[in-house]
């Protein structure tokens, strides 16, 4: 009993971190999203109230969770395929890979504030290096972050610049993929796209499936990006629903409202994970 | 012997933990007092190029005497109302407060202020409403009390380029500048320059915030009078109206890419400066960035005429607000400094404060100061301001609870309608229905208006 209570000693500033800062908000939301609260004032009991408005008569709500889960069917597919087709090329022998892997890592450590930063003036329509190089060949490149129909796109193509955390997740992953099993299919006669598509990617799945859950919860809460370059806009078409969330609860001192929309957040975060789950037994293969 | 280790280890755990918990919170990094000073804390946003001038400011109070010692603190201005409200909440806010948020009614609603009109003896609130120019006066109310004084408040004038005038053979003197806004889009016209396939490279006179023309064109959002929302009125209308005209004639597409590469808002590389209009509607302040950044710069400023049958010398200001957040500990500190710097004490000796900031000072006393006078000589164009800002055609931001959204709205569906999204009177539509329903659902919710 002693011995734990060491134990327990020790991690103790943890536990008291994780219970005033982590469980406390958390529970205490759930408390705040009936209430009416401006940080200052004793919360007020409202019932429902904020979720009825929410669900009912908030059209931002609607449009932040329309371009949120349209944002999330664009970026984590296109995640996916990125971190892995990168990984599958970082993996092949070839001289000075070490370099490669660390260069395509390098990027999804540079933190989100100032990759945004660089990135508005990657996409300035005006100076911007990408129009630039389109202006080369002749071709009046978009207005991206200015323009209602790029400006997401253009956030989703940035997201692939952090494509190297996950990609390094799937370098291990292939990594253990077992050598016998090329060496087994390849004497069947194999090709190469036959061994991707019967043993790299089923072997993979088990890491596919990780990232994919790690991008849902992820893009899912996407903030910095949006408050950085566009602040929502043009015409809302950039408004996330963490963005609406921060602006209700800090901008506008309502925190009930904010509770509310954090936990509605919640659920759809554990449906849509739960879905996936649900799923994982049709394609992913731990090997048994 | 095992006991006697478990309980060591125990000690030496629980200290280890406490002290972990400890360092990040216990770190006394408060400046000492000056002997016999009382600190007063004094939080602001005034970065570069206000940095240095508010330093300087402060440390004169000091010297001017010696019962407190005001210590600045340079907050953040993208986090400042967070950090403010937090340290309010937290009971541990600074004692005076300088802020340029447009959230004053809010915060005073939420008891995040004091009421600076009780700590003011009756003669210095009647000097206050004499001396101070109108937009001052009635500027930092709110359901009766003031919540704020204003240090430095911004106007909108047409600052314009000589060099740019006399290429097109106009004369650039002030006293024939054009008497009408219909005149101004007629010259804006002549000056516009483009490239050969037909994008801007120069824009005579682009509007482009719909709050600082609606007061020209006799509108406004709300009636302070009558506490009455004034969204959807046909002046309102009309300056948009305006406003879309202008972008529709250079092309939505294409003022949209024009305004993208125009990214610096200071320094040397400024749309004004580098040339890319003739004619902007702009704030006090820059009269000091041009001196500071183009000394050379051949400029002229005057009031923005109104349109035909509008209102003359009208403008929209946003004003930097002087607080005493609520629970500070230091009131009596933060109340002397506030009346040292907004001149409540004696406005004539405050008008030295003001121009190394390049603003205004509180009242009509001050600019004739030798001091003012002085830098007047070196800034004849900030004139242009003081007289407007004797006008009585000054709108402020509401002083409603839902002001933010407001103003959120009408720069969102202004800015939708410059876009060419949407017609000037859906635009205006839109911002009423999107305001109606925001009271709807305070109203919903139980919140004061």
């Amino acid at each position: 009993m002693k011995k734990n209570l060491v134990g327990y000693a020790f991690i103790s500033p943890w536990l008291i971190g994780f219970c005033l800062f982590t469980a406390f908000p958390f529970l205490a939301s759930i408390y705040f999203s009936f209430t009416r609260y401006n940080v200052v004032s004793p919360p007020v009991w409202v019932g429902t109230a904020n979720y009825q408005v929410l669900l009912t008569s908030d059209p931002l709500f609607w449009k932040s969770l329309k371009v949120t889960l349209y944002y999330a069917a664009l970026a984590i597919p296109l995640g996916v395929v990125a971190g892995v087709s990168l990984a599958l090329l970082l993996n092949l022998e070839v001289k000075g890979m070490s370099v490669f892997r660390t260069i395509f890592f390098l990027p999804s450590i540079v933190p989100s504030v100032a990759s945004s930063v660089v990135f508005m003036w990657i996409l300035n329509p005006q100076m911007g290096l990408i129009n630039g190089l389109l202006r080369r060949f002749g071709i009046l490149g978009p207005a991206w972050l200015q323009d209602t129909d790029w400006a997401l796109r253009s956030i989703v193509f940035m997201s692939l610049w952090g494509v190297g955390g996950s990609m390094v997740i799937y370098l291990a992953g292939l990594k253990e993929i077992p050598a016998h099993l090329y060496e087994a299919a390849m004497i069947d006669g194999a090709t190469t796209f036959h061994r991707m598509r019967h043993i790299t990617l089923p072997m993979l799945t088990p890491v596919i499936f990780f990232n994919l859950v790690m991008g849902i919860i992820g893009t899912f809460q996407v903030f910095t990006e949006a408050y950085i370059m566009t602040q929502g806009g043009p015409e809302d078409s950039t408004l996330f629903y963490a963005l609406y969330l921060f602006q209700r609860a800090w901008r506008y001192l309502d925190m009930g409202y904010a509770s509310a929309m954090a936990w509605i957040l919640f659920i759809v975060i554990m449906t849509v994970t739960g879905i996936v789950y649900r799923s994982q037994k049709r394609w992913v293969h731990y090997g048994e | 012997m095992e006991s006697s280790l478990t309980r060591k280890q125990l000690l030496t755990a629980t200290l280890g933990a406490a002290s972990a918990v400890g360092l990040g919170g216990c770190a006394n990094l408060l400046p000492k007092p000056r002997k016999g000073r009382k600190i007063v804390n004094f939080w602001h946003l005034l970065s570069e190029p206000w940095l240095k001038p508010t330093e300087e400011m402060v440390a004169r109070y000091n010297e001017s005497q010696s019962k407190y010692q005001v210590v600045p603190l340079l907050v953040p201005d993208t986090s400042a109302d967070s950090k403010f409200m937090l340290s309010v909440v937290g009971a541990d806010p600074p004692d005076v407060m300088l802020h340029w948020t447009q959230a004053m009614s809010t915060w005073a609603e939420g008891k995040l202020l004091t009421p600076l009109d009780s700590l003011m003896t009756r003669e210095e609130m009647r000097r206050f409403k004499m001396e101070s120019y109108p937009v001052i006066a009635k500027s930092g109310w709110y359901k009766g009390r003031l919540y704020g004084i204003t240090v430095g408040f911004d106007l909108f004038v047409c600052f314009y380029r000589a060099d740019h005038f006399r290429e097109v053979g106009i004369d650039p003197d002030p006293a024939k500048f054009p008497a009408t806004l219909e005149e101004v889009v007629e010259i804006g016209k002549r000056l516009d320059r483009f490239d050969k396939q037909g994008n801007p490279t120069r824009i005579g006179f682009l509007p482009q915030t719909l709050v600082n023309y609606v007061p020209s064109f006799g509108g406004w959002f709300y009636d302070d009078k009558q506490n009455q929302l004034t969204i959807n009125t046909p002046q309102n209308l009309k300056a948009l109206q305006f406003m879309v005209e202008e972008r529709k004639r250079i092309g939505f597409d294409k003022a949209i890419r024009f305004l993208s590469g125009l990214t610096s808002s200071a320094g040397v590389d400024m749309p004004f400066i580098g040339g890319a209009y003739s004619i902007a509607l702009d704030g006090e302040w820059r009269v000091e960035h041009f001196r500071r950044y183009a000394p050379n710069l051949d400029y002229h400023t005057v009031f923005l005429p109104p349109p035909k049958g509008g209102r003359p010398a009208a403008s929209f200001s946003s004003t930097n607000f002087i607080t005493i957040p609520a629970g500070a500990k230091q009131v009596e500190g933060a109340w002397d400094f506030i009346r040292w710097w907004s001149g409540l004490q004696d406005l004539k000796a405050s008008a030295e404060f003001y121009p190394p900031f390049g603003w205004m000072p509180r009242g009509e006393a001050a600019v004739h100061t030798p001091k003012y006078q002085e830098f007047l000589r070196s800034a004849p164009q900030y004139q242009t301001f003081l007289n407007l800002a004797q006008s009585n055609n000054i709108e402020v931001t509401p002083s409603t609870t839902y002001q933010l959204f407001l103003m959120d709205r009408i720069t969102k569906w202004s800015d939708i309608a410059l876009r060419g999204s949407l017609s000037a009177e859906e635009a205006m539509r839109q911002i009423e229905t999107d305001v109606q329903q925001e009271r709807a659902r305070r109203r919903a919710l139980g919140y004061e208006e």
